[in-house]
C-alpha cells in the first residue's frame, strides 16, 4: 500500500508539471498544481498512518520509505498545498504573460517533484542528486521574475549552493572510502550499509567526511556561516516560492545531515559530530538575532527567521536523546507552517503598500483586518511565544539540552531567543502601529482575493492548536524516528 | 582498500595521468581566455577516462569501461561543446579585467596544493593502509576542488563561474576513481546527468544576466548585500 501512496504523490505532482508545461493556459497550471497538491497532501498524511515504524526499501533498494522521510514529506505537502492556493491570487498580480505563468506552475511542480524526491533516497549519493536538483529548479524559479536583482540572488544561490554541495559530495565519497578498510571494495552504498560500516571505520576519517557533510549540506539548510546566500534568495523569490524555499526545501536538506549524524551514532567520534551541529545551531541563532534586530527589507526579515530556526532544529538533533529528537522534529512542522504564513503575509503587504522595506509599510491591520491579524499572530508564534506550536517544540529542544553534554548551547539559545523575539516583534510593532502614510501611498488600495488569505488563516490555527494540543499518535510516531535516528 | 595494482609501470602510468589532471586545473587559473578554460576541461576529462579504463583494467572492475567510454563522451565532448556554443553566442572573449594577474592567481593555486597534500598525508598517517597512489588521488581530489574554488572566486565571468564548478566534480571523480572504485556506478550516470542540467541552468541565468545588465560580468551583481 504504501508504495502505490507514493506512486501516486510522485505521479500527480509530475502530471501537474506536463499539464502546466503543455496547457499554455495560467488557470490549468493554478488548478493542476492545487489538485495535485491536495492529492499529495491526502496520500501523505496516509503515509503517515502506514509506514511501518522501521521503514522499508524497494525498488531494488533504492528507495525508502520511514517515518522520518514521510514526517519530512508532510512537512512538504502541507507547504506545497499552501504555497499552490496562495499562488492563485499572488501570480496573478504579476505582470507575467500567460506563457510565462505556466511555465511558472510548471516549474513550481517540478520543484515540489525534486523535493519529494530526496527524502525517499535511500542511496547517499542519490540523496545528493536529489537535493542538486532541487538547486537548480529553484536557482530559475528564484531568478523567474528576471529583475536584476532576481538574477543577482539566483546567481549567488547557485554558486554558493553548488560549492558546498560539492564538498557535501566529497564528503559521501569519504563515508564510502571509510568503508572499504573494512569491508571489501565493492558495497552497496546505502544508508543502512553506512550505519553498519561506521563502527568498525576508522573515526578520524568519518569525522573528516561528517564535517564535509555537515558544511555541504549545511550551506543549503542555510547555517550560519554558510547562509549567505538565503537572505538574497528567499527575499528576492516570488513569495509562494519564497515558501517553499523556506519551509519545505530546508528540512529536505537537514533531513541529509540528520540521516549522517545517526550514522555517526554508533562511532567513538559521534559527540563531536553533535558538538559541531551544536556549533552550526548557535553560530545560526547568533547571525540571526545580530540581522533581525537591525533588518529594513521584510522578507529578509522573514529568512533570517528561517536561519534562526534551523539553527533551533540543528541544535535539537544535536542535543539528541527522544526529546531533542522529538522537538526537533515538530519544530519542522511548526516552522514550516507558521513561515509559510509569515511570507504569505508578507507578499499581500509588499503589494499593497508597493514597498518591499519595513519602513515602507504601516497600518497593516486597519486596511487588512483578517489578515492582518492572522499575519500578526504568525509573528508572535514564529518568535516562539505561547499558546503556538513553536513554543512547545522549542521548550521541548530546550529540556534535552539542559540535561545533555552541550548545555552551554541552552543558555545561547535562551538569550538569542529573547533578543530575537525583541527584535522581530517591535518590526511587527512599527509596520501595524506606526504613524499612517500620505495618502498617496494610501491610494494603492489592493483587495486581496481569497485566496491570498485563507491559507493563512487554516496554517495559523493548525499552528495554535499544535501549540495547545500535541497528539499522542503523533508523539508516538515522533517517538519512532527518534528510536530509529539513535540506532535503539 | 585493496590495491588497484602494485605493478610500478601501472602505478607510474596512474600517478601521471593523475598529476596531469591537477596541472591542466591551473589553466583556469592562468588564462583569462575562456575557451582555453573549456578546452582544459575537456583534455581534463579525457585524462580521468584514461584512468577509468587502467582501474578498470588492472583493478577488474568492467564497470568502469562504462564510466571511462561516458566520462570521454559527455565530459570530454557534449560538455565542452555546448559551453562554446554559449560562448560564442554571448561573445565573451576573455575576462577583462581579472581580479588577480595570472602569476600571482598561480601561486595561491600552488599553496593550494601543497595543502591539500599536507590534509592527505596526515589521513595517511591515520590510515597506514592508505597506499602511495591513495594518497596522491585524495591529493588530486582536495587540490583540484581548491583550484576551482579560486577560479570562482578570482574569475569575473559567468562562464568562468560554471567551469569552476564542472571543475570541482572532475576532481572529484578523478580521486573517485583511485579511492573507491567501486563506488556504484548508478552514481556515476546520474551525477553525468546532473552535469547537463547545471549546464542547462547556468545557460538560463547568463541569459537573464545578459539581457538584464548587458554583459555577462557577475561584478555587475552587487546590489544584495548577504
Amino acid at each position: 500500500m504504501i508504495w502505490i501512496l507514493l506512486t501516486v504523490v510522485l505521479g500527480v505532482t509530475a502530471l501537474a508539471a506536463a499539464v502546466s508545461f503543455a496547457i499554455q493556459r495560467p488557470a490549468a497550471g493554478e488548478v493542476a498544481n492545487i489538485v495535485a497538491a491536495t492529492v499529495d497532501l491526502a496520500a501523505v498524511v496516509w503515509l503517515l498512518g502506514t509506514v511501518p515504524a522501521r521503514g522499508e526499501t524497494g525498488l531494488h533498494n533504492l528507495v525508502v520509505l520511514d517515518p522520518f522521510a514521510v514526517w519530512v514529506m508532510t512537512c512538504l505537502a502541507i507547504v506545497y498545498l499552501s504555497s499552490a492556493v496562495y499562488a492563485r491570487g499572488y501570480m496573478r498580480r504579476r505582470d507575467l504573460s500567460p506563457r510565462r505563468l505556466s511555465a511558472f506552475y510548471g516549474l513550481f511542480a517540478v520543484f515540489a517533484l525534486t523535493m519529494f524526491l530526496a527524502p525517499i533516497q535511500n542511496n547517499p549519493g542519490l540523496y545528493w542528486i536529489a537535493i542538486d536538483l532541487t538547486t537548480l529548479v529553484s536557482a530559475v524559479l528564484i531568478g523567474f521574475e528576471r529583475r536584476h536583482r532576481a538574477i543577482e540572488a539566483a546567481w549567488k544561490y547557485l554558486v554558493i549552493v553548488s560549492v558546498g554541495l560539492s564538498l557535501a559530495l566529497m564528503g559521501t565519497v569519504l563515508f564510502y572510502f571509510a568503508g572499504t578498510f573494512s569491508r571489501r571494495n565493492v558495497y552497496p552504498m546505502t544508508w543502512q550499509s553506512f550505519s553498519d560500516i561506521a563502527p568498525h571505520a576508522d573515526p578520524a576519517l568519518l569525522l573528516i567526511a561528517f564535517l564535509l557533510i555537515l558544511v555541504g549540506y549545511g550551506t543549503k539548510v542555510g547555517l550560519a556561516p554558510m547562509h549567505t546566500w538565503l537572505p538574497d534568495a528567499h527575499s528576492e523569490g516570488a513569495t509562494p516560492v519564497s515558501a517553499m524555499l523556506s519551509g519545505a526545501l530546508l528540512n529536505c536538506a537537514m533531513l541529509g545531515i540528520v540521516r549522517y549524524l545517526a550514522v555517526m551514532h554508533t562511532t567513538a567520534v559521534y559527540p563531536e559530530a553533535a558538538t559541531a551541529l551544536a556549533i552550526a545551531g548557535v553560530a545560526s541563532l547568533a547571525v540571526a538575532a545580530l540581522f533581525i534586530t537591525r533588518q529594513k527589507g521584510l522578507k529578509r526579515l522573514a529568512a533570517y527567521s528561517s536561519i534562526e530556526h534551523m539553527g533551533i532544529i540543528a541544535l535539537g538533533f544535536a542535543f539528541g536523546g527522544p526529546l531533542g529528537i522529538l522537538g526537533a522534529l515538530y519544530q519542522m512542522v511548526n516552522h514550516s507552517m507558521t513561515k509559510s504564513v509569515v511570507f504569505f503575509g508578507a507578499g499581500n503587504a509588499i503589494d499593497a503598500f508597493a514597498s518591499k522595506n519595513i519602513s515602507g509599510i504601516r497600518r497593516v491591520a486597519d486596511r487588512f483586518p483578517m489578515m492582518g491579524g492572522v499575519w500578526m499572530a504568525s509573528a508572535i508564534a514564529i518568535t516562539g511565544a505561547p499558546p503556538f506550536g513553536l513554543f512547545a517544540s522549542e521548550l521541548t529542544i530546550a529540556r534535552a539540552g539542559i540535561v545533555g553534554s552541550n548545555a552551554w548551547a541552552v543558555a545561547v539559545m535562551a538569550v538569542m531567543l529573547v533578543i530575537i523575539f525583541i527584535g522581530f516583534l517591535n518590526h511587527f510593532r512599527r509596520m501595524f502601529f506606526g504613524p499612517r502614510h500620505s495618502e498617496r501611498v494610501e491610494q494603492n488600495r489592493l483587495r486581496l482575493p481569497m485566496s491570498s488569505v485563507a491559507p493563512m488563516a487554516v496554517l495559523s490555527a493548525a499552528v495554535l492548536v499544535l501549540g495547545i494540543w500535541w497528539p499522542h499518535p503523533l508523539w508516538i510516531y515522533l517517538s519512532h524516528i527518534a528510536t530509529a535516528l539513535r540506532g535503539a | 582498500m585493496t590495491p588497484i595494482s602494485n605493478h610500478p609501470v601501472v602505478v607510474a602510468v596512474l600517478s601521471l595521468l593523475l598529476i596531469a589532471t591537477l596541472i591542466l586545473g591551473f589553466v583556469m587559473l592562468g588564462s583569462h581566455w575562456i575557451r582555453n578554460h573549456v578546452y582544459a576541461f575537456a583534455l581534463q576529462s579525457w585524462l580521468i577516462a584514461c584512468v577509468s579504463v587502467l582501474v578498470a583494467v588492472f583493478g577488474h572492475y568492467p564497470l568502469l569501461f562504462a564510466v571511462a567510454g561516458l566520462t570521454a563522451a559527455v565530459r570530454g565532448v557534449l560538455i565542452p561543446y555546448l559551453v562554446v556554443r554559449i560562448i560564442d553566442r554571448s561573445g565573451v572573449g576573455r575576462e577583462s579585467d581579472p581580479v588577480l594577474r595570472s602569476g600571482s592567481a598561480m601561486v595561491v593555486g600552488a599553496l593550494a596544493v601543497i595543502f591539500a597534500y599536507i590534509v592527505a598525508a596526515q589521513i595517511q598517517r591515520q590510515l597506514p593502509h592508505l597506499l602511495p597512489l591513495g594518497v596522491l588521488g585524495l591529493t588530486v581530489m582536495l587540490a583540484t576542488s581548491m583550484i576551482s574554488f579560486l577560479t570562482l572566486s578570482l574569475r569575473t565571468e559567468a562562464l568562468s563561474n560554471l567551469l569552476g564548478l564542472l571543475l570541482i566534480e572532475n576532481g572529484i571523480l578523478a580521486g573517485e576513481q583511485i579511492l573507491v572504485p567501486g563506488m556504484p556506478f548508478l552514481l556515476e550516470i546520474v551525477i553525468l546527468f546532473d552535469l547537463l542540467v547545471i549546464i542547462a541552468t547556468f545557460a538560463v541565468l547568463a541569459r537573464s544576466l545578459h539581457g538584464s545588465v548587458g554583459s555577462t560580468d557577475i561584478r555587475k551583481l552587487g546590489k544584495l548585500i548577504g
